[in-house]
């Protein structure tokens, strides 16, 4: 970077004056093309960079010119982002479903003292903004004798809150069992814990499947904030990148592509797992 | 010169060949029952009659609005619709507006009537039915039958040329079948045009000027419907009367 | 150092949580119209529109509110424009609420039955007054409870925009937190204040809800 910004720095006595030229700009371009130019003659560097661009950005004040040529230089960065985003939203989604099931049994039946204090549970995850509540768990557990690294406070953040809402989306498709079913169910002899699993559970699920889905993709979304904790995820990534590159626009614009591409990758997914995993249709 | 005429009259729900070329005509004043078994086509073709299914081949023409496969467009369909009113199984009643409510609201939205105007239409049109006391209560406070009767008096409203009525009776508590087969039957001595799809034989005998049996899509037996039951020309007909009973 | 008390503290994070409030409010009302015009060009009859439409609602409902937020303060600068963070939280929050009450409308105008429609056709309506007299009004009625259940995600949005610098609730949290190095208490106390905002808009919402499933 020294090196470059030496070299290319409009200031310096070597670029003509008056050219549109600014130096970090230039300066980009010089670090994240590959390879570098071939030489020509002793000022090839420095021809390079200004003869780029002037060739395509003739006058700055009119037009900004976007550039995407960083993208090849981080892109293992990025992927790294991604699967730490991904991570994050599996291991939030596994346990959030997890605990919005238990949270839905405790709540329907009663069960003390849970479904009462997953009442209070819900309503607190539900009202207070994601953010909050990975400030608290992140810098307020600690004075509580709690430390935890960031990347636990975001898992455990990510899945308390989702365990909230999918306790609600559960308890709802619970619920909604038709009193017909659970009396067939009855006078077939089944065991309460059978009638829960096939005639409720499954069912409910199902039901409930695509609110859960949005769910999860909701919380993959929000888990962006992370960055602010240092959570290593896509947009801590972004962050990063766009501090190095001077280029927060492209940067941030590419990280929103990626965060839509994984919304409907995980949306996806989401529908896989409940097409073989809870329906489980005969094949046809 | 008759009042609906349709020729040629084609449907297709993706590769199901619904509507196989039917010939209707009705005169001006008739009562015309349409009967068969359910997926004969029956209602499909009552629903094409004002462009609620488009066709995919053939003509329909009402009071001079025609209605062909190259030209419905909106003034058309509009056009047609102005001379065909419907009334539906499920009544279909706006639960938003009052009863009066919703026999004004056509009126003033569509022929631009004035309200004081529209709201004279709409006691008319209630008290036709036997509902004029219901004018200020909503669908939700009134039983099937009446609910169905405003619906009656809602199409009325605008003067159609010639009435649809699609199974009219058939969501109904038996015991509400006969008020509204009374407004109709009124309406066919009053010189109606009415076109009905109907389980109720008795009634369709009865009231109807033509009967028509439809099977597979086509018109398979139509005319005088007393001679019709009493007579049955197709076997068709003949096993379709044997199993309603 | 500053020593702060209680009161401090709670006095400034009820400067933040009205700012929070204004935003929400800001928020809601220009979202509110313009997801309308979205819906109405979601729902119209214009390919193009349409189109259009659901790439806005897809786009915002689809990726981060945070990038959002980027993306809008870091692109307005591009055209030169000094973008204050008030300016960049008040657009970006709009848009996104824009983009969810028109597809939660969407669902309340396609919830309406399918003989209300047909109804009104058969009455030679056109699409429009069909919609204004007949849909509409029906949607309307079903759209109250999940819009109100709506306004309590934008509220818990506004906190995002902490992050690119506009000082409301959280923002104010954060820097009294830092001050006062009593993270706990006053990240509790912002919580709380979100709490207080929230719970009576959910509560409302979940006995609408109510009142309308017991009138079907």
């Amino acid at each position: 970077m020294r090196r470059c910004r030496g070299i290319c720095d409009p200031e310096a006595p070597l670029t003509t004056p008056g050219l549109p030229l600014s130096g970090e700009e230039t300066t980009d371009r010089l670090l994240h093309r590959q390879p570098p130019p071939p030489d020509k003659g002793g000022l090839g560097g420095l021809n390079y960079c200004t003869d780029t661009f002037v060739a395509i950005h003739p006058d700055p004040t009119m037009s900004y010119q976007f550039d995407f040529t960083f993208v090849p230089d981080y892109a293992g960065m990025l992927a790294q982002g991604v699967a730490y985003t991904v991570g994050l939203t599996v291991v939030g989604g596994t346990l959030g479903i997890g605990i919005g099931i238990a949270g839905a049994i405790s709540r329907l039946w009663n069960v003390r003292p849970f479904g009462e204090l997953y009442r209070y549970y819900v309503e607190l995850f539900r009202n207070t903004p994601f953010l909050v509540q990975l400030f608290l768990i992140f810098f307020g557990l600690p004075s509580l004798g709690i430390k935890l690294e960031a990347w636990q406070a975001a898992i455990l953040a990510m899945v308390l809150n989702l365990g909230a809402y999918s306790t609600e989306i559960i308890r709802a498709g619970l619920q909604a069992t038709p009193r017909g079913q659970l009396e067939a169910a009855d006078s077939l002899a089944f065991t309460r814990w059978q009638i829960f699993l096939h005639v409720m559970l499954r069912p409910a699920l199902r039901k409930v499947w695509p609110a859960l889905s949005s769910q999860v993709v909701i919380t993959m979304l929000g888990s962006s904030v992370c960055s602010q904790i240092s959570t290593e995820e896509l947009t801590f990534v972004a962050n990063f990148i766009q501090s190095r590159n001077f280029r927060a626009f492209e940067t941030y614009f590419l990280t929103t592509g990626m965060y839509f591409a994984l919304a409907l990758l995980i949306r996806q997914a989401m529908h896989f797992i409940g097409r073989y995993l809870i329906v489980r249709r005969p094949s046809r | 010169m008759p009042l609906v005429s349709t020729n040629r009259l084609h449907k297709f729900f993706g590769k199901n060949h619904v509507l196989r070329g039917i010939k209707l005509d009705v005169e001006e004043g008739e009562v015309v029952t349409i009967v068969g078994r359910s997926g004969s086509g029956k209602s499909t073709l009552l629903r094409t009659l004002n462009g609620l299914e488009s066709i995919d081949d053939g003509i329909i023409e009402v009071d001079g609005a025609k209605l062909e496969v190259d030209c419905a467009d909106a003034a058309s369909l509009r056009a047609l619709r102005l001379k065909v009113g419907m009334v539906f199984q499920q009544f279909n009643l706006f639960p938003h507006l009052s009863a009066g409510q919703n026999v004004m609201l056509a009126p003033q939205v569509v022929k631009g009537t004035a309200k004081n105007e529209t709201e004279d239409i709409a006691r008319r049109m209630l008290e036709r039915v036997g509902l004029a006391e219901k004018f200020d209560a909503f669908p939700d406070q009134l039983s099937g039958g009446q609910q169905q009767r405003v619906a009656i008096a809602r199409a009325l409203a605008m003067s159609p040329k010639v009435l649809l009525c699609d199974e009219i009776t058939s969501a109904l508590d038996p015991e509400l079948v006969n008020e509204v087969l009374g407004v109709v039957r009124q309406l066919a001595s009053e010189g109606m045009t009415l076109i009905m799809v109907t389980h109720e034989m008795r009634f369709a005998r009865e009231v109807s000027d033509k009967l028509v049996f439809m099977h597979e899509g086509k018109i398979h037996e139509s005319g005088d419907p007393q001679a019709m039951f009493a007579r049955p020309e197709t076997p068709e007909f003949a096993s379709f009367i044997g199993s309603l009973n | 150092m500053m020593s702060f008390s209680l009161w401090d503290i709670v006095r400034n994070l009820l400067i933040g949580g009205a700012l929070t409030l204004l935003l929400s409010l800001v928020a809601f009302v220009l979202g509110g119209a313009t997801g309308l015009l979205v819906l109405l060009a979601r729902i119209g009859k214009w390919r193009a529109p349409r189109a259009l439409a659901q790439m806005h609602i897809e786009l915002f409902q689809g990726t981060p509110l945070l990038l959002q937020l980027f993306t809008l303060f870091f692109g307005l600068s591009l055209f030169g424009l000094d973008v204050p963070a008030w300016l960049a939280a008040g657009l970006g929050l709009t848009l996104f609420t824009s983009a969810f009450l028109a597809e939660i409308w969407r669902g309340c105008v396609e919830a309406v039955p399918r003989g209300q429609w047909e109804a009104s056709s058969c009455l030679a309506m056109t699409y429009w007054e069909q919609m204004r007299h007949v849909i509409l009004p029906q949607a309307m009625r079903l759209s109250i409870a999940p819009t109100v259940g709506f306004a309590v995600q934008v509220v818990k949005g506004t906190a995002v925009t902490s992050i690119i610098g506009f000082a409301e609730l959280t923002k104010t949290g954060s820097m009294i937190a830092n001050a006062t190095y009593q993270p706990f208490l006053v990240y509790s106390l912002v919580a709380l204040g979100y709490f207080i905002l929230c719970y009576p808009l959910s509560h409302y919402a979940q006995s609408l809800e109510r009142k309308l499933h017991a009138a079907r």
